[in-house]
């Protein structure tokens, strides 16, 4: 029988003798984990053998999609890629919006498996004429938009979905993206494992329909996800401002991380905005055909020295990580650098970090002008940001020691470096700050890819936001009686949210649905709808849990406790400028106690292993 | 009556140019408040005298108001 919501197969490649197989999905594990990060966490826990190096052949890189994956379904222009990452040697995982997951889906498999190293560079091409190992010798050094015209062009398919990687990657920048377009699978390092591999790119065209088990059931289940996505007041905001019109907002409320963390907030947000949507903006895109909130931005730099063509990108993140993090007040530097970033395959938020970490650095004098070519360090200077991205990407001068993120250089620089390298578990901290809300400082210290911007984003949408997610018939306390700067209970809180706000990257579905009205009743109702299986929100909720579980398992298997999970000490200091500096309670003195009270609600030791009686409830 | 005072940041879009006083009946909330002003109360966060409060917050007399337009998952 035919399962129906899947593809069904999953497909595996072996680079280094060049070997294609198709397989059949496992279907016990995929009930268990259902697909995306759940799915792929599980296979690399079976199929990684502990230490190995990431940068190594015996790494693999898998391209998962979901039940939630489609083109019909809200959020469903999505692919979820799970690695071992190079830049913190635990759990990797990277969403990327784009038509390839949903492309993948349709060319019939619901997972794609990358393993070994080809002896030379490589893409791979699937499509209705099968699954072909092309040569990629005319890629090498081609920028993003070079590659994806090249392929297109010389496979005569001006449709094909391709996602690839830029110098960065094949320059094995540690924290490297892979691309789909403009949309990237940005942190952790993704595009470094692939270039480690020599393969560039994955293009994809797929043809077949997924069918659903109940199509009536999955049809209407769909329609009123959709309806509450259209009718939620925060898909308006997404779609005016994007992302990025958060920054006066969240530099207002105590948000914004500043100058390496030394404050958390600048005062300049309504005003950087306020150019933006003047200058640089020139409409909104989704990042797929079909998204209902299309929260995308295209944007431009005119004219000047940082002239920039029309390009989507211009993120929340990727613009704080270029404004707030260096103090730098000019929009067109940031616009433009972030521009290069995607070109060149870089990770946003970590360049800003590294930036931030370096100026930092040299006005302390532990990296002096002869280590930088004679570039001028100094806080905030717009011109050296275009600079440093293209160094990193290319591995020149100090970019060499940038690429490999904020924890390896400040090893290397030694002396009081460490206590200003801002990551969690090696990756680089990103564009909120938990001095505006307990409940982050949680989802920040223990989000199983380190201190990412999209796991942890939950803990400030509840406590700050003030979104429930339709979680509390699952005990989620009523975030409106809850005050953002209070530790009570936050831990216990952290552990449902996470169960629930997890799921979006298991079914491979956009994660921004949640915050636009998708609850975990739609997501029930159209798994059931598709699948037939009949899920609960309550079974949903468990496969959370599980899927958390087996990737803290994959990295207590490489070393990970809770030392790892603690977050750094300015991170946690009261600011040392800006409108919080005497705002005695957005220091965050009780992290162990509720790091204490997560661990407990979690059924984890106190060194924040998982019991065996945990396990034994989740089956694993 | 009491007068507040209210600015919106400029990525909300209001019916007034801010900073506007706004006359209010004596106990009026934050909610109150926003309803005069045509803002829809889901969409934003409200900081009075830089401290954010909640939407059945009693308001007093010269209090001032901060409304951001808040995009949750940015
Ligand atoms: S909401 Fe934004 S990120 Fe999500 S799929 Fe739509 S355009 Fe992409």
């Amino acid at each position: 029988m035919k399962l129906k919501g899947y593809a069904g197969k999953q497909l595996r490649v072996q680079l280094t003798d060049a070997v294609i197989k198709e397989e059949e999905i496992n279907l016990e594990l995929l009930k268990k984990y259902l697909g995306g990060v759940g799915y792929g966490a599980r296979l690399l826990y079976d199929e990684l053998a502990p230490h190995i190096d990431a940068l190594s052949a015996e790494n693999k890189i898998v391209f998962t999609t979901g039940p939630l994956t489609g083109k019909n379904i809200p959020g469903g222009g999505s692919v979820e890629v799970c690695f071992k990452s190079p830049l913190t040697n635990l759990w990797g995982e990277s969403r990327c919006g784009g038509n390839f997951g949903p492309e993948l889906k349709a060319s019939g498999y619901d997972f794609l498996i990358v393993e070994g190293k080809s002896d030379r560079p490589v893409y791979l091409l699937i499509t209705a004429g099968g699954v072909q190992i092309k040569d990629a010798g005319h890629l090498l050094g081609k920028t993003v938009g070079e590659k994806t015209q090249i392929i297109r062009e010389e496979n005569k398919d001006a449709k094909l979905s391709v996602m690839c990687i830029g110098p960065a990657g094949e320059n094995k920048v540690l924290f490297s993206t892979i691309m789909d377009e403009d949309r990237a699978a940005g942190r952790c390092g993704a595009g470094a494992v692939m270039g480690s591999k020599n393969l560039l790119a994955i293009a994809v065209r797929g043809s077949q329909k997924i069918e659903a088990e109940h199509p009536e059931k999955f049809r209407d289940a769909t329609r009123k996800a959709m309806k509450a996505v259209r009718e939620n007041p925060n898909t308006e905001n997404f779609k005016e401002h994007g992302t990025v019109g958060d920054i006066a907002s969240c530099d207002l409320l105590g948000d914004w991380p500043t100058q390496n963390w030394r404050s958390n907030s600048w005062g300049k947000g309504e005003e950087l905005y306020n150019y933006f949507y003047e200058h640089n903006l020139v409409g909104n895109f989704g990042c797929y055909s079909g998204c209902p909130v299309g929260c995308g931005r295209m944007v431009k730099v005119d004219e000047g020295r940082f002239k920039t063509p029309v390009h989507g990108g211009a993120e929340y993140e990727s613009i704080t990580a270029f404004t707030a993090f260096v103090t730098n007040d000019n929009m067109d530097a940031a616009v433009h650098s972030t521009y290069l970033c995607n070109e060149y395959g870089i990770d946003t938020i970590s360049m800003g970090a590294v930036i931030a970490f370096a100026m930092e650095c040299y006005e302390k004098g532990l990296i002096k002008p002869e280590d930088t070519g004679n570039l001028d360090l100094s806080w905030g200077n717009p011109e050296v940001l275009p600079l440093l991205v293209k160094q990193v990407a290319e591995r020149e001068g100090l970019g060499n020691l940038l690429a490999d993120g904020v924890m390896r250089a400040a090893d290397k620089l030694g002396h009081s470096a460490k206590e200003f390298a801002i990551h969690g578990k090696g990756l680089e901290a990103p564009a909120h700050d938990p001095r505006s809300s307990k409940a982050l400082a949680v989802t920040y210290g223990t989000a199983n890819r380190g201190l990412c911007h999209i796991h942890p984003l939950e803990g400030q949408a509840y406590d700050l936001g003030k979104s429930d997610f339709g979680l509390i018939p699952h005990g989620l306390k009523d975030p409106e009686e809850v005050d953002r700067w209070d530790a009570k209970d936050k831990g216990k809180m952290v552990k449902i949210l996470q169960d629930g706000l997890v799921l979006p990257d298991i079914l491979v579905n956009c994660k921004f649905m949640m915050y636009c009205g998708f609850t975990i009743k739609h997501f029930a109702d159209i798994v059931s709808g598709l699948t037939g299986w009949d899920i609960t929100e309550e079974e949903l909720l468990k496969i959370g849990e599980r899927t958390i579980n087996i990737q803290r398992l994959f990295n207590v298997r490489e070393g990970c406790s809770a030392a790892d999970d603690m977050i750094p000490e300015r991170m946690k200091s009261l600011p040392q400028f800006g409108r919080y500096k005497d705002e005695a309670r957005c220091a965050i003195v009780n992290y162990a106690d509720m790091l204490e009270d997560y661990y407990l609600a979690r059924g984890w030791d106190k060194n924040g292993i998982p019991t065996r009686d945990k396990l034994a409830s989740l089956n694993l | 009556m009491i007068e507040i005072t209210v600015r919106a940041v400029s990525t909300l879009k209001t019916k007034f140019q801010t900073p506007a006083v706004v006359p209010l009946p004596e106990g009026s909330t934050v909610k109150d408040l926003l309803s005069a002003c045509e803002v829809d109360h889901n969409r934003v966060i409200v900081l009075l005298n830089n401290m954010q409060v909640n939407i059945n917050h009693k308001l007093n007399h010269s209090d001032q108001v901060t409304i951001l337009p808040f995009i949750i998952g940015g």
